[in-house]
């Protein structure tokens, strides 16, 4: 291939972030954009939900409209927002972290974000033809039976999913082959750890999930018999399709997060990681052994018995590595300098919130107690400690830290520990509450309620406007920040990572020459002058 | 380390394990266990409850505590401490936590047999489930009631289905739940210990109606389930 | 300074593993998806030969199936008869052995076809029942990879035509071997489980 392939059009300005382009660090700022969008969107389904949910009763939204607006809450945030807002980070830092121009396959690059933005058009396009309203796990028969959109949901679900597979062939073959010179295995990022890891995951899980749906959508459109029951269709077969993608997606969803964690603690400690190969192996534990504990969705399903305890077992081990990350980052900033820079607090807040959602999965792993609150609101309550409270919070703490390396713009801190504060108290209010009303016998995806669960509802809707008011400074800054913030040198947090050895944002294809790695990626905790060693001495910043 | 380090460390410690075994023991969240299953999935959850409180408090012990002493002083722009590894505390906290799941899991096990071992000469009750009732066919008495009537202290094996999608026959007082797919017959046991009235809620997504899905299972002596039969089946029993 | 504009290929020197080409890898990757997803529809196909016994599967030609079964295999021995004569630049090999697969996997396209007409006829379709819309469904995405495989190979038999393939430019055919392999390694799989056992 010629340099010409790779030489991107200099057209400076917004405008290139509307067309096709194959420069890595375009098509990272198109999906970071496009994923808050969707996060938006979501969010305001939330809000819905919580408004009806207020009070008991049906005020704003009936039964099937209700279960529309959870199953498209729940879709949204899932399969366009969470999953894939970690590939727009990936996107943008990891050929940067890794010393290489560009990722492997410049124009498949282009080409998943283009798939992506197409199934999420068209996952909002089913809201309008008759939504999907099974909750995003489409039981079936359920939903076989339900209205047209659930057609076009699934089909929307097969597109993301396949933009997703080909980010993640993208992610390993780049991380496998494009690695600068020095850059051996032991000295990549710990977010590049987690991709890696994240990346086998999308590649092996998210066919049979492709799978299960087309089986759906022939049942609907054609008539095959795989969930029909009367001509000997098996519901239970698509538990075990379904979950087996499903499972896996939530490493998918939490493992970049923990590389963004990891990458933020020792800059804002001033430390070495603590037991680095151990937080890289846990992430490769994590998704080798998140492909072996699916059935822990299925205890109450009427699944043969005998089956069920060796899913719980698996389920219980992956708290091991699990606890390994936490306990290591915690011995990270133990002796740290700690500077609470917005992103430091949201990884602080991550860690402190993450254990909750990690502690109650083990409560779900035991057989007998999972049985009692299987599809109850502590299932969402645990889903949202790790998802919202984990995820999201890594989400937003990557935003804090590299935003000036994105944009050429500083965030600012005030706004920042705002949105911070209202979103660590909102989240909490909202999602405790949620454990017990489960345990105490509130269902979910339901409209309604019995009375003796109002006051837990009105505190985890209290929580939730928090949450919607937390929004608004992350919002305002963002937008301020990008259009008129204060100009960000090449490393305004010392870093000592790849990316933060090119301007801010980086030139065209990276590096004039490709980098020869000389250091470690946290080779901090060493005294000397504030010109930190980069892990790259001759990769020269613009 | 030295003595006042480990002095430290034992007091904490013992401080988590009374807080943890209060936590166990005192903390009443659910409602009263009112099937004999229920006695023992409380027991197991107040267990779970105990350790979460000593881990719970030890991580974001660590973490308060670590946020508060080693935060940036001024303008302080020295470097943190260097260590990387450390070998004996990394054993420890991959095999304390892999020894705390094993016992849970043990625990786990016992109960889950204990609750699902097949009992002498049950009452059989078919729950037949459709959009948005609950229907309770009696085979030996031969009739069917929109309620469900239990003797208390007997052993029951409800056998679950659906006729049109998936819903969850689950009653939380009992603690028991089990999935009614259409096709497949899943059984369900449960001894009920004590006489009342205890909602039964339907936890799978069904459709529409699925939060208004609800019924009630009432609990009765021997002699008023009788007299309850007699008068839905009629004098042939 | 001046600092020479790096190629594409400096960047693909440094860091490689196992000195594996990026296209190879990427290939690679493909297939393990599409294992997995052959894998989800075979877990059906497998949930209802095992559990809702049918003599649907007594309908089915496993002579006739046989043969084509070695149709297709021949055309995976055509596929590194070609590689081989390009890597030892033997333009004329390439194109022959390039046509061979195309005829062959259309061939097998046919068989199939008239497999799917009879069993039709017989009333085995895809809505008769769990048989039907499970081996209908595993085959026909199978044929379908055979159909993109047999398109493909048209692509690169068009441009050998033009002189497109030389010794050392010739890993476009190496990853249309792959993929071809790959569908071959699928209807081993699928001819066991659907007709011999």
């Amino acid at each position: 291939m010629s340099a010409d392939a790779y030489a991107v059009k200099a057209t400076a300005g917004w405008r290139r972030y509307l067309r096709w382009n194959t420069d890595h660090k375009v098509i990272g700022v198109q999906y970071l954009v496009t994923t808050f969008v969707f996060f938006f969107i979501g969010g305001l389904l939330a809000m819905l939900v919580r408004s009806e949910l207020a009070r008991p009763g049906t005020d704003i939204l009936a039964g099937q409209q209700f279960n529309r607006v959870v199953t498209n809450h729940g879709s949204l945030m899932i399969f366009l927002w969470i999953i894939p807002v970690f590939a727009g980070f990936a996107n943008f830092m990891l050929p940067l972290m890794i010393g290489a121009r560009d990722m492997a396959f410049p124009r498949l690059n282009a080409a998943s974000y283009w798939t992506f933005l197409a199934g999420g058009v068209v996952m909002v396009a089913s809201f309008f033809v008759g939504a999907a309203e099974t909750g995003w796990t489409a039981y079936v028969p359920l939903s076989i039976r339900a209205p047209d959109g659930q057609t076009v949901w699934a089909v929307s679900v097969i597109i993301i999913g396949a933009s997703s597979t080909m980010g993640g062939i993208n992610f390993i073959t780049t991380t496998l082959t494009m690695r600068a010179e020095g850059m051996s295995f032991w000295r990549l990022p710990l977010f590049v750890w987690s991709m890696l890891a994240t990346s086998l995951l999308v590649v092996i899980a998210t066919p049979v999930l492709t799978a299960s749906l087309i089986l759906v959508a022939l049942d609907r459109l054609v008539g095959t018999a795989f969930f029909d029951v009367a001509a000997g269709g098996s519901p239970i077969l698509f538990q075990n399709l379904f979950w087996f993608y499903s499972h896996p997606a939530v490493y998918i969803m939490i493992l970049p997060g923990m590389g963004i964690i990891s990458e933020i603690f020792p800059v804002f400690s001033r430390k070495p990681i603590f037991g680095y190969k151990m937080i890289a192996l846990s992430s490769m534990a994590i998704a080798v052994l998140g492909m072996t504990v699916w059935g822990h969705h299925m205890f109450s399903s009427g699944m043969d018995p005998r089956y069920r305890v060796p899913y719980m077992v698996t389920s219980m081990i992956i708290a091991v590595p699990t606890g390994v990350k936490i306990f290591s980052w915690l011995a990270t900033i133990w002796d740290g300098k700690l500077r609470f820079t917005t992103a430091m607090l949201f990884a602080l807040g991550f860690i402190s919130m993450f254990l909750i959602g990690g502690i109650t999965g083990i409560f779900l792993a035991s057989i007998p107690f999972d049985i009692h609150v299987h599809d109850t609101y502590f299932v969402v309550a645990h889903l949202h400690f790790v998802l919202f409270g984990g995820s999201v919070s890594a989400a937003y703490a990557g935003l804090y830290y590299w935003f000036p390396k994105i944009t050429g713009r500083m965030l600012d801190e005030n706004f920042g520990k705002g949105h911070f504060i209202l979103n660590f108290i909102g989240a909490n209010l909202t999602y405790l509450p949620m454990f017990l009303a489960g345990a105490l016998g509130m269902p979910r995806r339901v409209a309604d309620y019995a009375p003796e669960f109002a006051r837990l509802n009105q505190l985890a809707t209290l929580g939730a406007a928090i949450l919607g008011v937390s929004s608004v400074p992350m919002l305002y800054n963002i937008v301020v920040s990008w259009v008129k913030g204060p100009v960000a040198e090449a490393n305004p947090w010392q870093a000592r990572t790849l990316e933060w050895q090119t301007s801010s944002p980086p030139q065209d294809q990276n590096f004039d020459v490709p980098p020869v790695i000389t250091h470690d990626p946290y080779d901090y905790g060493v005294a000397g002058p504030a010109a930190d060693r980069p892990q790259s001495a001759s990769a020269a910043a613009d | 380390m030295r003595e006042r380090t480990v002095f430290a460390l034992v007091i904490i410690s013992l401080l988590l394990l009374a807080a943890g075994y209060i936590v166990g023991t005192q903390v009443n969240l659910l409602p009263t266990p009112a099937s004999s299953r229920a006695v023992l999935v409380d027991g197991l959850m107040r267990f779970l409850l105990g350790i979460a409180t000593v881990i719970f408090l030890v991580v974001e012990g660590a973490l308060l505590f670590a946020v508060l002493r080693f935060r940036r002083r001024g303008a302080d722009d020295s470097q943190g401490a260097s260590y990387r590894e450390n070998t004996t505390l990394e054993l420890v906290w991959t095999l304390v936590p892999a020894i705390i799941v094993v016992i849970i899991g043990f625990y786990s096990y016992r109960v889950l047999a204990a609750i699902e071992r097949p009992e002498n000469d049950p009452l059989v009750v078919e729950v037949e489930s459709s959009q948005f009732i609950w229907t309770f066919h009696y085979p030996e008495q031969q009739f069917s009631s929109s309620e469900l009537h239990l003797p208390v202290g007997k052993p029951v094996r409800l056998e679950i289905t659906s006729k049109d999608v998936i819903h969850s026959f689950w009653v939380p007082d009992f603690r028991a739940k089990r999935d009614a797919t259409p096709g497949q017959v899943s059984e369900l046991l449960i001894t009920p210990t004590l006489v009342g009235r205890f909602p039964i809620r339907c936890a799978e997504l069904c459709g529409g109606g699925h939060a208004a899905m609800t019924s009630v299972v009432i609990v009765e002596s021997q002699a008023e389930f009788d007299r309850w039969i007699l008068s839905e089946a009629g004098p042939a029993q | 300074m001046e600092h020479a504009m790096a190629t594409h290929e400096d960047h693909f020197r440094a860091g490689k593993l196992l000195g594996l080409d990026h296209r190879k890898l990427g290939m690679w990757l493909f297939i393990a998806s599409e294992v997995m997803f052959f894998g989800g529809l075979i877990a059906a196909f497998l949930t209802f030969k095992l559990g809702t016994p049918s003599t649907d599967s007594a309908l089915l030609n496993v002579a006739q199936v046989g043969v084509n079964t070695f149709v297709l295999l021949t055309s995976s021995f055509t596929v590194v008869l070609a590689l081989s004569a390009i890597r030892a630049g033997d333009q004329r090999g390439l194109r022959a052995f390039l046509g061979l697969t195309i005829l062959l996997g259309a061939a097998f396209l046919s068989g199939q076809a008239f497999e799917f007409a009879s069993l039709y006829r017989e009333g085995l379709t895809l809505t008769s029942g769990v048989f039907g819309s499970s081996f209908f469904t595993l085959t026909g995405f199978h044929g379908l990879h055979v159909f993109i495989g047999v398109v493909w190979a048209l692509r690169n038999l068009i441009k050998a035509m033009r002189g497109g393939y030389r010794a050392e430019t010739s890993i476009g055919i190496e990853l249309f071997g792959l993929y071809w392999h790959f569908v071959d390694i699928v209807w081993i799989v699928l001819f066991t489980i659907i007709y011999l056992i």
